[in-house]
């Protein structure tokens, strides 16, 4: 009888030890035990050009869905007018219980979450959100991009944290034509000017015609000329076109040195040194002209040389550091890295703590490396060599263990959510597939390919020109409902005529001294003020 | 030999130049389309492709088999056309006899319904409501049901059977005995061929094409038609960069691999329509006239 009471009394702390082995915030995994069944019901699409077009039989999917014991339920909608639909099941009522990759923007955050339609995460990271407060901590500007009103965060987003993508505004240089003619890589605007003048009356390609193209772009973003050359005169960004001055919301588009920007342009385009069909081919029409037997182009601007022609042009193009301007202006755009949206847990989720968990897993290292290229141990693997050196320099934390060459669904690609900091980055990777070790061996100089070629710019050449913080127009603004709505046609308007008037001043259908004045006035009509206004009361409330 | 006129060849010649001028720029695009899904991909994105194949490849088909939701959607294509079709055929076939037949009761009321819908609609969402309450959602009936009965196709059944097909034959088939299901059948609709054969190739047409149904209905993949799929390819972004980890050669021969696919899967989606026609187009013709002149 004696023993009997001991055995049990061993047995009772056992247990009672065991159930303090239980972590008090977060969750373990399987998140839903074997006996259970729980499905979430998931908004998601193919990428057809990612080879990402079966969710259900995908690699990923079933491996996540055994790590959680969720059971996923597809709604998916084409890759192409995914908004439409998910707008059609929002409006009937009708949508899944977590939304990947919502399209909804901070005020759309704000409405959708002020009607119930979408829950707010504070609670849930609080409780269970292990990793995604891990990453709060190591990145706070993540943090601050989501926060909305009422110190609300909605969504969890995309991170992704290379050098290259802080810089896409760039131009790239021919290097054999310079050294054809005995120049060199041109810092200031004059020098640039003088260099596209070279280039059309030197013959660098030496085939005896004048079929030299000095600088050329594309009607397609990151290769129009006008955010590139635009920043040796004033600083200009991408997206919303204003800058703050003192804590005051200017509009690039409308002063002076914007101006001064346009008539250098101009300049260009009058004495031939900048193509016209840069403001109305596509990229196709940009990739032709990278295509010929010779080489015709001087200049490119473009975010990525090997999207729009192959290794042996690429090789030779040189990227170019921000011009500096007549009065010593020198910026170069800078993007956000930070994202204001991402995936979504609705009102119609029937388990948001199982939803929110599930989500919360995709943050953890090893899982978003996996969402994004593949299975574990199957196509990647972290590194423990500490004396391998990839073309950056670096010592790799994650390389490439196989090639992912014409295999379809292994991965989950750009849908849903992951963290990628610089460690994890392509930055921090090497390439130790058997076929690129083979490559390696075999080649008697190192090559250096497209991506690496794009991240080596931006760190040489454009990272030591960002501006300084008090210029740069925040990420968030929170606008009441009325006035985002009025923002969004007021400001559709007035950038509609903004980009139509830049090329117009260019080309010379629109006199840039005569008819300035009246360009302004178009703008005020158009509503540039009452946007500029609306900004300046978001500003002050949110930053001052 | 007709011998024509002067007046008359002077007017042949340029008439004829200028409809094979017409034929030319109506044609070029759809030739180019045909020639570069059979050359090589590098070819097509150079321009060097013109008039003739450049690189004679058939690489852009093979690579259709190797992405499942293309043949898939091509199945489903296929399947929804057919089903479509024969659904829409007799749904038409037996709401436009009742009609034609003047002993019908109540035929103007029930003509006056029909038509009243033709000028109303209930709009996207109540549609969608509509669909989602009668649990037809991510099925391929909620293709083909709500499109199958459409008004116009009801009137011209009708008025075909009351121009063409003469009184006299319904007589002599009810003196022998016949009733209404087995004259419809057996003699009605075999004499209705040519408004059949243009019916059907409007609705397989119709069939064909839909994408706004199947992209507001479907949820699976499995289930999308061939259009949703075409979209996505022919509109994909070639210059993504964010993603690329891998060796770009891979991820260039990936995005030249879409580029390709664009051709040939617009020659494979026209391919079956481009088929059927000449079966019908006698058909097509004749019935066309239909209700313009009697006798």
């Amino acid at each position: 009888m004696k023993r009997l009471t001991s055995l049990v009394m061993a047995l009772a702390m056992i247990l009672a030890f065991s159930a303090y082995a239980e972590p008090t915030i977060g969750y373990s995994l399987p998140i839903v035990p074997a006996d259970e069944e729980v499905t979430i019901t998931c908004w998601g699409f193919p990428l057809l050009e990612n080879g990402l077009d079966d969710l259900d039989n995908n690699d990923f999917t079933i491996w996540f869905e055994e790590q959680t014991g969720v059971n996923i339920e597809w709604v998916m909608g084409p890759s192409a007018d995914r908004d439409t639909k998910l707008n059609m099941l929002l409006t009937s009522g009708d949508y899944p219980g977590v939304i990947f990759n919502a399209p909804f923007d901070a005020s759309q955050q704000q409405f959708y979450g002020n009607l119930g339609t979408i829950l707010p995460l504070n609670d849930l990271i609080e409780k269970y959100g292990v990793y995604t407060q891990a990453m709060f901590e190591e990145t706070p500007e993540i943090r601050d991009a989501l926060v909305r009103g009422e110190g609300k965060i909605y969504c969890l987003p995309q991170y992704m944290n290379s050098p290259h993508d802080e810089s896409y505004s760039r131009m790239w240089v021919y290097k054999p034509w310079l050294d054809a003619l005995d120049l060199e890589v041109p810092t200031t605007t004059e020098e640039f000017y003088e260099m596209l003048v070279a280039f059309r009356d030197g013959d660098p390609n030496g085939n005896g015609v004048a079929d030299e193209i000095p600088a050329v772009g594309a009607n397609v973003m990151f290769s129009e000329p006008f955010t590139y050359l635009v920043n040796s005169f004033i600083y200009l960004d991408n997206n919303s076109m204003m800058n703050v001055d003192d804590g005051e919301i200017i509009a690039v588009y409308a002063q002076e040195e914007y101006r001064e920007a346009l008539r250098f342009i101009k300049r260009l385009y009058d004495e031939n040194l900048l193509l016209p069909q840069t403001f109305t081919q596509n990229d196709q029409s940009l990739k032709q002209m990278l295509s010929g037997d010779t080489m015709t182009v001087g200049t490119i601007f473009c975010h990525a040389p090997f999207v729009y022609c192959d290794q042996e042009i690429y090789k030779d193009l040189v990227a170019i550091s921000p011009l500096v301007g007549p009065e010593g202006v020198q910026y170069s755009a800078q993007y956000y890295i930070t994202n204001t949206g991402g995936t979504v847990i609705t009102d119609k989720c029937e388990n948001p703590e199982i939803a929110f968990m599930m989500l919360d897993y995709m943050y953890k290292p090893d899982v978003s490396r996996a969402k994004s290229s593949g299975l574990q141990g199957k196509y990647w693997d972290w590194n423990t060599d500490p004396e391998l050196k990839n073309n950056y320099g670096l010592n790799p934390t994650w390389v490439y263990t196989a090639s992912t060459n014409g295999i379809t669904n292994y991965h989950w690609s750009l849908l849903g959510h992951h963290y990628q900091p610089l460690k994890l980055s392509g930055l921090y990777m090497m390439d130790m597939s058997p076929e690129a070790v083979a490559k390696r061996e075999g080649a008697t100089e190192t090559v250096i390919g497209g991506y690496e070629q794009i991240q080596i710019a931006a760190m040489e050449k454009y990272l030591d020109f960002f501006p300084p913080a008090e210029i740069r127009m925040p990420q968030v603004f929170l606008f009441e409902d009325e006035d985002a709505t009025t923002l969004a046609d007021l400001q559709y308007a007035v950038n509609n005529k903004v980009w139509e008037m830049r090329t117009a001043f260019v080309v010379g259908s629109a006199d840039i001294d005569e008819d300035w004045d009246t360009y302004i006035e178009d703008l005020k009509a158009l509503g540039m003020d009452e946007v500029l206004s609306i900004y300046q009361e978001a500003y002050d409330n949110q930053y001052k | 030999m007709i011998k024509h006129s002067k007046k008359d060849r002077i007017f042949l010649v340029v008439n004829t130049s200028i409809l094979t001028l017409f034929l030319l720029i109506v044609f070029y695009p759809m030739w180019l389309v045909l020639i570069s899904s059979f050359s090589d991909p590098n070819a097509v994105t150079a321009g060097k492709v013109i008039i003739f194949p450049v690189g004679f490849s058939l690489e852009g088909y093979k690579a259709i088999l190797s992405y499942k939701m293309i043949v898939r959607g091509f199945m489903n294509s296929l399947v929804l056309m057919v089903l479509g079709t024969v659904f829409c055929l007799i749904v038409t076939a037996l709401g436009g006899y009742p009609l034609s037949r003047s002993d019908l009761p109540g035929k103007k009321y029930i003509m006056f319904i029909f038509t009243f819908t033709m000028y109303f609609g209930g709009g996207m969402i109540p549609y969608f409501l509509l669909i989602r309450d009668l649990h037809l959602m991510n099925t391929i009936w909620a293709l083909v049901v709500p499109s199958a009965l459409n008004v116009w196709n009801i009137i011209l059944m009708k008025t075909y059977f009351q121009t063409s097909v003469p009184d006299e034959i319904f007589q002599a088939a009810r003196v022998d005995g016949c009733s209404d299901i087995v004259y419809l059948v057996r003699i009605g609709l075999p004499l209705a061929k040519p408004i059949i054969a243009v019916l059907s190739l409007f609705t397989a047409v119709g069939m064909w094409n839909s994408y706004f149904n199947a992209l507001l209905f479907l949820n699976d993949t499995e289930l999308f038609p061939l259009q949703l799929v075409l979209r996505d390819i022919l509109v994909v972004n070639a210059t993504n960069t964010t993603e690329f980890n891998l060796d770009v050669e891979s991820i260039k021969r990936q995005q030249e691999m879409v580029a390709l696919l664009k051709y040939s899967v617009i020659v494979a989606s026209s391919a079956p329509l481009m088929i059927l026609y000449p079966f019908v187009q006698k058909y097509f013709v004749k019935g066309i006239m239909v209700g313009s002149l009697k006798g």
